[in-house]
């Protein structure tokens, strides 16, 4: 029997998550790992400031319901974005009311950096304006998928698995989300969004 | 450019964490996990042999995998609809299909809407405006998906109901906007036991066990062909899934008579339809229940009754 070498890579997060049902601070490689990715998502919906504190309540709520992680798969992401979205469906009226405030102002509160920063704002362009005043419109199941893909990156299996649904219904909530943003921006003919994926 | 790439670079130059804000989440974590107790076993631990060690880790993937389901079984009522459904697909040919072909699922169906109004906190329940829809994905998932839809009640429906989109296969597996989906699934069980164990084994985020299993059902009669034999083990298993009762008397969705065996969820009921007399397969509702946030007790979330599956050569084309 040829000798087994053992790899120097690093476990997978299904391997640590597994690891960490007997030996809790394991746990914490998943932190290490992903923190700032979710945090960064966090931010990009609700602003920095409450993105602190979601990403702490993201991990802690992964830590307790680490049982019922699915083993096989090697990827946690996906399932920290699910736990993320779903924390900030309590936050809804707060991430709205930031992006009316850009679409009203042209000031973004969720780039507002520490206040010594504030004179470096920039004004946004009207595009952008109209584009945060869609994503207010939206309802928060089509905030979810429409973020998680471009801003998240997910593929459609992947936000499946983060959303708890079925491949088609993330179909069918993107394209509305996306006709509804095509729709607000038919006045920006320069953007050119015809490009798009649609046949 | 399309509107995925604005999307991509709406806030991409956030700010990234003040420092110490992600060392204050980890301390909330490490200090949970640490808890009362356990440092000074799991100290302790770390000193035993590498056996035991080796050991505990294979308890602890068996605990992690077997999750005690709820108390109960499924009532003998639902159970004999279900034995009469898988009785009833059981041995059927299935349907032949290449791989370059595509499954084509024709439906009815409807969905409620719910807006959420940021200025008072209300949450309020537009009921289900019924829509026709035609859906082709591929077979073996490498080939992309389509989707086609028009609305049964043009004038109560929001602008924009009718659509038609075709969704790009994936080429690498990191592209977004893109579909890997396959139709055709040529691994599901066919008897009723290793099904069990696959609709227990697909994750479902935070729900229980059970009521994940239930819905599994449900997730993949929708936009799958599934075999005859694969459905008959489907509802063989649902047969024993604790928590599934009959729903008294006939229900009717988008006209179409059946008896529907059901699971209470937080806030609603999901159901599985099938034929009166036949057990054929229908559809699918969702019913709200007196703790439903929004929606009355007793009103239709969303449902959906299967017309037609069937396997193609090419998207939008016709059986």
């Amino acid at each position: 029997m040829p000798q087994i070498t053992r790899s120097a890579a690093i476990a997978d997060d299904h391997t640590v998550i597994r690891r960490s049902a007997d030996d809790p601070e394991a746990f914490g490689a998943i932190f290490d790992r992903h923190a700032s990715t979710v945090h960064r998502y966090l931010a990009r919906r609700a602003g920095p400031t409450l993105a602190d504190d979601l990403t702490a309540e993201v991990f802690l709520a992964a830590f307790r319901a680490r049982g019922r992680y699915d083993l096989t798969q090697p990827d946690a992401l996906p399932w920290l974005y699910g736990i993320a979205a779903n924390l900030l469906r309590g936050h809804q009226r707060s991430e709205t009311r930031q992006y009316r405030a850009l679409a009203r102002t042209g000031v973004d509160p969720a780039l507002d950096g520490p206040a010594d920063l504030v004179s470096e704002r920039v004004t946004a362009a009207a595009h952008v304006r109209a584009l945060a005043a869609v994503l207010a419109r939206l309802s928060v199941r089509e905030r979810e998928v429409l973020t998680l893909v471009g801003q998240a990156q997910l593929s459609y299996p992947e936000v499946a698995r983060a959303l708890d649904i079925p491949v088609g219904t993330v179909r069918s909530r993107l394209h509305s989300a996306r006709q509804r943003i095509r729709r607000a921006l038919a006045d920006f003919p320069e953007l050119d969004l015809t490009n798009g994926a649609d046949a | 450019m399309n509107d995925l790439d604005l999307m991509a670079g709406f806030r991409a130059g956030v700010a990234p964490p003040v420092p110490g804000a992600l060392d204050a989440a980890r301390d909330r974590l490490m200090s949970e996990a640490a808890g009362p107790d356990r440092r000074r076993g799991r100290l302790r631990f770390r000193h035993l042999a590498p056996v035991a060690a080796a050991v505990a880790a294979v308890v602890t993937v068996s605990s992690l995998l077997l999750r005690p389901s709820a108390p109960g079984t499924p009532s003998a009522e639902a159970a004999a609809v279900l034995r009469l459904a898988a009785a009833g697909a059981r041995g059927a040919p299935a349907l032949a299909a290449r791989p370059d072909q595509f499954v084509y699922i024709h439906s009815i169906q409807g969905g409620a809407t719910f807006h959420f109004d940021t200025a008072n906190g209300v949450e309020t329940f537009t009921p289900p405006v019924e829509r026709e829809r035609w859906d082709w994905s591929s077979v073996d998932g490498t080939r992309g998906a389509h989707i086609r839809q028009k609305s049964l009640e043009p004038g109560k429906d929001e602008p924009g109901a009718d659509w038609e989109q075709a969704f790009p296969p994936c080429t690498t597996d990191r592209v977004t906007d893109c579909d890997s989906d396959v139709g055709y699934p040529r691994d599901l069980p066919t008897d009723a036991a290793a099904m069990r164990e696959r609709l227990y084994g697909t994750p479902r985020g935070d729900n229980p066990a059970d009521q994940g299993a239930f819905t599994t059902i449900g997730d993949i009669m929708r936009s799958h062909y599934v075999t005859p034999d694969a459905a008959a083990a489907m509802f063989e298993a649902a047969a024993t899934i604790p928590g599934v009762t009959l729903v008294p008397g006939a229900v009717d969705t988008a006209g179409r008579q059946g008896v529907a065996v059901s699971r209470l969820e937080r806030g609603s009921r999901r159901e599985l339809i099938f034929e009166e007399g036949t057990y054929r397969y229908l559809g699918e509702r969702e019913v709200a229940t007196a703790d439903h946030p929004a929606a009355p007790e007793g009103a239709v979330i969303s449902y959906r009754v299967q017309l037609e599956v069937a396997i193609v050569d090419r998207t939008k084309q016709l059986p």
